[in-house]
């Protein structure tokens, strides 16, 4: 075996020990249909990260077409999720399968690199290192059962439920308070590291314009990582359903109600606050959320009023509201949110 | 070109421990990174999984290292009981037992270098001191008798052996002297640490306290064991803290010289980025 194999074979066996087998996790557990959903789509991301591998060449395509065309579990996954009307066949994100005369499956050309865009080797080693960036972030927090508690449970649970298991209300073996808050921390620190990682070259580029840090080789292909941080974004950003607004505030009523429970009467605390919220905004923007610049009152008044009251502070540009958060059966999210190509 | 990097991830035994191991020739560094309270061996750690690469032209000795990434329980488990585990995982590595049947079980390290982020800081010395403390009580049973001197030079003997003993300690804002559980302000930057600190066993937030017998005991045993053996170089080192850090006390044991980061807090201080190198430089023999 050359030494390219060698590397891309040892690169697959990463994704399968660190991607795969964990986003497959859920076959070894008792669900219910909400909870598989999450998993679900979970196991499906896990085949866009293949075809994008396979496409920048961290792993060869063929190989990555294989390892998950040979996973049924993914492919069931792909199947449940249209069934329920979770994705829609439709969108662009279900599009890793396709069907023909009835059949359907993985389309191996999406796990081929582009051969009609040429990428040179430094521009193509700078994607392969973002690329295992982004894996080892993946594989820190978003597939184990915290995160995918969180998920479900901000996604899927109607206001009655949501608020009783913010509340340690709910008396299933399965249900927690520190679960759901841990969950929620891997969620923003997932989002929050694939969105570091996608801007690094744009970081790169400007230390190395200001001569800030020692020198490196120019990377001739932005357009290249552009792509290609554009499909990662969208990848990650479907399981998280932030392009609906009502979720997006669940995010800013968690937040404040956890950071209410630090609140000191200082100004230092009351400073450091705003630059939490601004941070939240970036992450959510990051994770699908829309016009979270125009929301931004909004979304503050939601932060700073906890709905235990522990903190109560009025917004400076508008009144003090209850947070809403309007119940939404899982249906709904198949009617075709999200838009663009993946993979 | 090449990746200079293969993964393993999920060492085993150590879940969610991985090893980024080097391409290059002549290894002969494992460097083990040990995160903090509430971290994660990705997360703590960021950018030096993809920096230490690119860079290896300006800080060659990255290329001859092999890091771990170690992931452990840092919010519901005790410093002492977490030493020990992180013990055995340290034998693993150095001793090529996690690789089973692998080819490359036949790397041979002569190098160890232990890099840790707060609390991180805290099991690494307390292993410093559990292993120098376990030799030490093991040259007394096995030299019974022994005059005072005799006894001394099969002490310094055994402890010039040992290679735990022999690494290099590179510590970030190590909580040896406390954390400031008090006031959360220090914690907004890093959420998930945050919300260990809301939900971390009290147990565990207690030991990290500036009044902790924990952290005094190890404190005491560390300075007397420097006191007697100050040729044993993991016993005595230099941390880096950040300017400002509002959640550990920046200080350290008696006359270890501090080192300071301004602009970079208790989070940023380990990271490094291509503006912010010095954690790059930092850690090395």
């Amino acid at each position: 075996m050359s030494e390219d194999r060698t590397v891309t074979a040892s690169n697959l066996e990463f994704f399968r020990a660190a991607i795969l087998e964990p986003a497959l996790g859920y076959t070894r557990r008792d669900l219910d249909e909400v909870e598989s959903a999450s998993w679900h789509l979970g196991a499906v991301e896990a085949a866009h990260w293949a075809a994008l591998g396979g496409q920048i060449g961290y792993f060869e395509g063929e190989e990555a077409y294989q390892l998950i065309a040979d996973s049924k579990e993914v492919f069931d996954a792909w199947i449940n999720l249209v069934n329920q009307n979770v994705i829609s066949s439709a969108e662009p994100w279900a599009k890793v399968v396709t069907e023909s005369g009835g059949i359907y499956q993985f389309r191996e050309e999406r796990f081929a690199p582009d051969r009609e865009s040429e990428i040179d080797e430094r521009t193509r080693q700078f994607l392969q290192q973002t690329f295992q960036g982004y894996l080892l972030a993946l594989a820190e927090s978003s597939f184990d059962d915290d995160t995918q508690y969180f998920l479900t449970s901000v996604a899927w649970a109607d206001d009655a439920e949501w608020n009783a298991r913010r509340a340690g209300m709910r008396r299933g073996k399965a249900d927690s308070v520190e679960k759901l808050w841990t969950g929620f921390a891997n969620a923003v620190n997932c989002l929050e590291q694939m969105r570091e990682l996608s801007d690094s070259f744009e970081s790169r580029d400007m230390s190395l314009m200001f001569g800030v840090s020692p020198s490196l080789p120019e990377i001739p292909q932005p357009e290249a990582i552009e792509k290609f941080t554009g499909q990662a974004q969208m990848i990650v950003s479907r399981r998280y359903f932030l392009s609906f607004d009502q979720l997006v505030n669940r995010y800013f009523v968690l937040a404040g109600e956890l950071v209410g429970r630090a609140r000191q009467d200082t100004a230092e605390w009351l400073d450091a606050r705003p630059g939490f919220f601004n941070h939240l905004c970036q992450i959510v923007s990051y994770g699908g959320a829309r016009q979270v610049r125009e929301r931004r009152a909004q979304l503050w008044d939601l932060f700073v009023t906890d709905a235990r009251g522990a903190a109560k502070v009025a917004s400076p540009t508008q009144a003090y509201e209850a947070p809403r958060v309007e119940s939404h059966p899982p249906r709904w999210y198949a009617q075709g949110e999200t838009s663009g190509e993946v993979g | 070109m090449v990746q200079l990097r293969e993964a393993r991830y999920g060492i085993p035994g150590y879940e969610k421990s991985y090893a980024l191991l080097s391409r290059a020739r002549g290894i002969d560094t494992a460097v083990i990174f040990v995160h903090g309270f509430g971290g994660k061996p990705t997360s703590t750690w960021k950018n030096f999984q993809g920096l230490a690469d690119e860079y290896s032209e300006h800080y060659p000795w990255w290329a001859q290292a092999d890091m771990f990434f170690y992931a452990y329980d840092s919010v519901h488990t005790q410093v002492r009981a977490n030493a020990p585990i992180l013990g055995r995982f340290v034998e693993d590595v150095w001793h090529g037992r996690w690789w089973g049947s692998d080819s490359g079980a036949n790397r041979r390290y002569s190098s160890l270098i232990f890099a840790g982020h707060s609390e991180g800081g805290v099991i690494i010395r307390r292993l410093i001191l559990d292993r120098y403390q376990g030799i030490w009580r093991a040259v007394r049973q096995s030299h019974a008798g022994a005059d005072e001197s005799a006894l001394k030079r099969a002490l310094a003997e055994s402890l010039k052996q040992d290679f735990v003993l022999a690494a290099s300690l590179r510590l970030f804002a190590p909580a040896c002297m406390g954390t400031n559980f008090s006031s959360w302000i220090g914690f907004l930057t890093s959420f998930s640490a945050f919300v260990a600190a809301l939900t971390a066993s009290s147990v565990v937030r207690n030991e990290l306290l500036p009044t902790s017998t924990i952290l005094h005991g190890l404190k005491e045993g560390t300075e007397q064991a420097y006191m007697e053996s100050p040729q044993v170089g993991s016993l005595f080192t230099s941390p880096l803290f950040g300017i400002p850090d509002q959640v550990v006390t920046s200080d350290s044991y008696q006359g270890e010289e501090l080192l300071w980061d301004k602009g970079y807090d208790h989070f940023t201080v380990c990271k490094p980025t291509y503006q912010h190198v010095r954690p790059l430089e930092f850690v090395r023999k």
